[in-house]
């Protein structure tokens, strides 16, 4: 309250003097822009004065420097590509000099309150970010569920547990996840697989939206969701923070702590302690409680980093540990069943609460184990190697219990994988605007499965190399990228696939490219281009899968001549600003798919003891996928923002000539929020309510769904966030309600929706605090 | 760093290494398969017949073999119902964990053939028809389907127990009584 006191104070003071001393300009801001994680200069970031003639782009040592301005108060924003770009009231009574870190966190230099983004280089590609309170709010549940609501993002369900991200209606084999720089590799082509990522790691998360092979490598076909722990030497990285949560419905629990502390007293080395825990029971419906839905997860991260002024080195270890109930009625045994419970409606009986997992069930570990060392030379590139190591292991048990007892324990089916990789990559200091980025990619995986017969073992290699130029040069508007890379995946079977004898090998190789530029229209407004494509290779569950996928009743034949799918992408975003005014980004995106894997419902149903089980076999189309997703807030008056999400989403099989199968419905949300002035000493409290709207799903192919899709629902959520000075520590909390009216609904993304309503009201907290 | 809060992250990271010890499977034990349903026909008088509905191979590959039941007109049979895995060698019998969990097993007989009557004659300790059991009546000669299923934690006092549960075993057998 006090600073806001001064703040106004001096404005009135400086309003007078201003005007008494009108022509008195000769004041000059001036700085430097670096990069907070690395203490890098930022090249080429733009700082300039909102609603003035005053700005510049920094220059190699990211220094700027802008001149003749007249004393007051303006709205300093620092922007750079691939970043949000900030927006900030500052007061120029002085010449000034200004250290701008580019860092997630706020902190204080000078009169400047700067909040910014990490500056992970994302490339003129749709994107948004998650960090501070946003992604607090969301911590506490799976990966896909925090980032479900983002545009363009939802997320396909196999009951309240399990849940994957959608990006632009792709998800599994089409879209790639970096954890904490090395991509994720699990199960993940499962469509009950969920991604073995505990969101309470994370200091940051992005979703990158568009076929992105050049700089992510295959399967970066929709998107690439980036989730970043936070360095150890960030600003305010030192000391510890402890997260709580908790939801009403399934009465579920979240906790995370971490300790960051120095090793050395120079403060070269640092080191990291993270472990979190999260406990849910069965969830509720508005009705009845769904049995058998809850979930254990306990996961841990230890990490170390030392920073010289031109090296640094990071290790870090994490293990994701979780067992997930799967809604025993929504695990069906055959045909007849699952027309049984589909006429039903609903689950048996009402069911009731309990923390307890039985079978169906699913027990997953994932380790990880990074290394990386980066130097820079004598001429300023920057060279850096990273290993990465991984296990996962997934064991799942059907709810059919074996007879003999002694198999209690066992899984039906084990799924084991480990990878081994390997990248070098060299940054070019930049020359007369260009910068060359190249590396060398290389991946070993080995995958068995020691139990169930789904799919065979089998072991890959896969390399990589790429290479790309930005060039950005100071005081031109337009930026641009181009890239090329060259993948080669090569696998070999292990154990022979289902009827057969022989151990067939796959050898796959594409080029990817991209180009994009980016034009800045005005002060903050930003038009984005983007081509490009990216591909993968046909999974090996697509290949040599033969078997019950009991998770979704249906007997899975693979097509050992599946050839490697390549997606084409144009992009086009349009994104501006107006501090405390308004703020949108909108994003078309047309994507042609060329040998788009899908799974085709045969005529002939497979025949078991266990009765007839309708059968799916891979295929290959061309396919089209476009839309748009928007995100929007306006400020309406006295603190009011109104925002909007909006994601629109078509996709057609060109062959046949329909629509694709589990393509999200549109969607769009409307949410109104009041803001107080941000006053970080004192109180400080966002209220919001928001509406949700999903239209039923019209576009679906004649066959291979048991069900049509369900209806629209509308849902009403609220909440409240905030943050406090209690105690002498800081805390920052959340309070939310979900679906407040009890809406009875059913998404068509979720498996569940055969057998029973989506989850009712749910209220959730967050609490974070330092020590 | 105060001591509550070490206690707190202490208690977290002892927690999670605990917890997160390996799970190993060291039994490589084939996955537990039914392939055969077997049914054996014991007449009042002349030789006792035996059908089986065999899937050596498991689920997919090679077709299962069906027989068609062959049963005489006029004709009580009492049935004796086996569940067999006979991709072993010795073929494991598992008839004998379904006897010993009855109260969750059911065995529902549904006949499309107009001359066969079936009714189960074993109960489990609840006196609820467990179905391993059970008499075949046949009267005009006629052909048609018998399907049976054995059900899994069904609702054994329901109006029609075969609509609850999960199901374990889904089979059809071709029928002629001539």
């Amino acid at each position: 309250m006090m600073r806001l006191i001064i703040f106004w104070t001096l404005f009135g003071v400086l309003s007078i003097f201003n005007i008494l001393s009108a022509q008195d300009c000769k004041l000059s801001l001036s700085g430097v822009v670096r990069d907070a994680h690395t203490g890098e200069p930022v090249a080429f970031a733009d700082v300039f004065l909102e609603g003035t003639a005053k700005g510049v782009a920094t220059n190699d040592q990211g220094k700027f420097l802008l001149e003749n301005v007249c004393p007051g108060i303006y709205q300093l924003v620092a922007s750079h590509i691939g970043c949000e770009h900030f927006v900030k009231d500052i007061l120029l009574v002085k010449d000034t000099i200004l250290e701008i870190l580019l860092e997630e966190h706020a902190y204080e230099i000078d009169h400047v309150m700067i909040h910014a983004e990490k500056p992970s280089y994302t490339g003129p590609a749709a994107q948004n970010q998650l960090s501070g309170a946003d992604l607090l709010s969301r911590q506490g549940q799976s990966l896909a569920q925090a980032l479900d609501g983002i545009p363009g993002v939802q997320m396909l369900q196999t009951g309240s547990g399990v849940a994957k991200p959608i990006i632009q209606g792709m998800h599994s084999n089409r879209i790639l996840i970096l954890n904490n720089g090395i991509r994720q590799e699990g199960q993940q082509w499962g469509a009950d697989h969920a991604p073995e990522i505990d969101p309470f790691i994370a200091r940051n998360i992005t979703v990158v939206k568009g076929a992105l092979g050049v700089r992510y490598g295959p399967d970066a076909i929709g998107g690439v969701i980036i989730v970043e722990p936070g360095s150890l030497f960030q600003q305010d990285a030192l000391g510890g923070e402890a997260i709580l949560s908790g939801a009403s419905n399934g009465r579920a629990m979240g906790l995370s702590a971490s300790y960051t502390g120095k090793i050395t007293k120079n403060d070269t080395w640092r080191y990291r302690l993270q472990g979190s825990m999260r406990k849910a029971g069965n969830a509720r419906t508005p009705d009845y409680f769904l049995e058998n839905t809850g979930l254990e997860e306990y996961n841990f991260s230890l990490s170390t980093s030392m920073r010289k002024q031109n090296s640094g080195l990071d290790l870090y270890y994490s293990l994701f540990n979780a067992k997930v109930g799967i809604m025993a009625a929504s695990h069906i045994h055959n045909i007849t069943d699952l027309k049984l419970a589909i006429e039903r409606g609903r689950p048996e009986g009402d069911g009731e609460f309990s923390y307890s997992i039985g079978r169906p069930m699913q027990r997953v570990q994932h380790h990880l184990l990074k290394a990386s060392y980066w130097w820079l030379t004598n001429n300023g590139n920057k060279w850096a190697i990273t290993s990465g190591t991984q296990y996962d292991d997934r064991n799942e048990f059907d709810a059919h219990r074996p007879y003999n007892e002694l198999l209690d324990n066992v899984p039906n089916l084990i799924l084991q994988m480990s990878s081994q990789s390997m990248d070098f990559s060299f940054e070019e200091k930049v020359k007369q605007g260009w910068t060359m980025n190249a590396g060398i990619q290389g991946m070993v995986q080995m995958a068995s499965t020691p139990r169930g017969r789904l799919i065979p073992s089998f072991s890959s290699w896969n390399t990589g190399i790429f290479i790309t130029e930005r060039w950005k040069k100071a005081g031109l508007p337009i930026d641009a990228e181009l890239g090329l890379r060259y993948d080669m995946r090569f696998v070999q079977l292990l154990t022979p696939p289902r009827g057969s004898e022989d151990l067939p090998s796959q050898r796959f190789g594409n080029v990817s490219w991209s180009a994009g530029i980016n034009y800045r229209i005005a002060s903050s407004t930003f038009l984005q281009f983007h081509l490009s494509n990216a591909w993968r290779a046909p999974n090996v569950n697509e290949s040599f899968a033969h078997g019950v996928h009991h998770g979704t009743a249906s007997y899975e034949i693979g097509n050992p001549n599946l050839r490697k799918e390549v997606a084409y992408n144009s992009a086009l975003v349009l994104k501006s600003a107006k501090a405390d005014s308004w703020q949108f980004q909108s994003e078309w995106f047309y994507y042609r798919i060329n040998n788009y894997i899908f799974s085709m419902p045969d005529t002939v149903p497979t025949l078991t003891i266990r009765g007839a089980f309708p059968t799916f076999r891979y295929d290959q189309t061309d396919a089209d996928l476009y839309g748009w997703n928007l995100s929007a807030q306006v400020h309406l008056s006295n603190g009011f923002w109104l925002k909007n999400s909006t994601s629109i989403l078509f996709a057609q099989n060109r062959e046949l000539n329909q629509p694709l199968i589990w393509i999200p419905a549109n969607r769009t949300e409307m949410e109104l929020l009041w803001k107080s002035h941000s006053d970080t000493s004192g109180f400080n409290i966002q209220p919001g309510i928001r509406v949700q709207y999903v239209a039923a799903q019209t576009r679906i192919p004649e066959a291979g769904d048991y069900l049509p899709p369900p209806g629209a629902y509308l849902l009403l959520h609220a909440r409240v966030s905030g943050e406090s000075s209690l105690f002498g520590r800081k805390w920052i909390w959340s309070l939310q309600a979900r679906n407040i009216l009890n809406t009875r609904y059913r998404d068509y993304l979720n498996r569940l929706r055969y057998f029973s309503d989506e989850t009712g009201r749910n209220i959730q907290f967050h609490i974070k605090t330092f020590f | 760093m105060n001591t509550l809060s070490k206690f707190l992250f202490l208690f977290i990271a002892v927690i999670s290494l605990t917890l997160s010890a390996c799970h190993k499977y060291h039994d490589q034990d084939e996955e537990e398969l039914i392939t055969t349903v077997r049914l054996k026909f014991t007449p009042a008088t002349g030789p006792v017949l035996t059908y089986s509905w065999q899937d050596l191979d498991g689920a997919g590959g090679n077709a299962p073999t069906i027989p068609t039941i062959n049963l005489a007109v006029n004709t009580v049979y009492s049935v004796e119902l086996e569940l067999l895995n006979e991709s072993e060698t010795p073929a494991d019998n598992i008839t004998e964990e379904i006897q010993a969990e009855a109260e969750e097993h059911l065995f529902v007989f549904n006949s499309t053939t107009s001359g066969l009557s079936i009714l189960i004659t074993d109960k489990d300790r609840n006196n609820n028809d467990l179905g391993l059991q059970s008499t075949w009546t046949t009267t005009n000669a006629v052909s048609g389907n018998v399907n049976i299923v054995l059900k899994h934690n069904p609702d054994k006092t329901a109006t029609n127990p075969a609509v609850t549960g999960s199901t374990d075993i889904d089979v059809t057998f071709p029928v002629l009584i001539e």
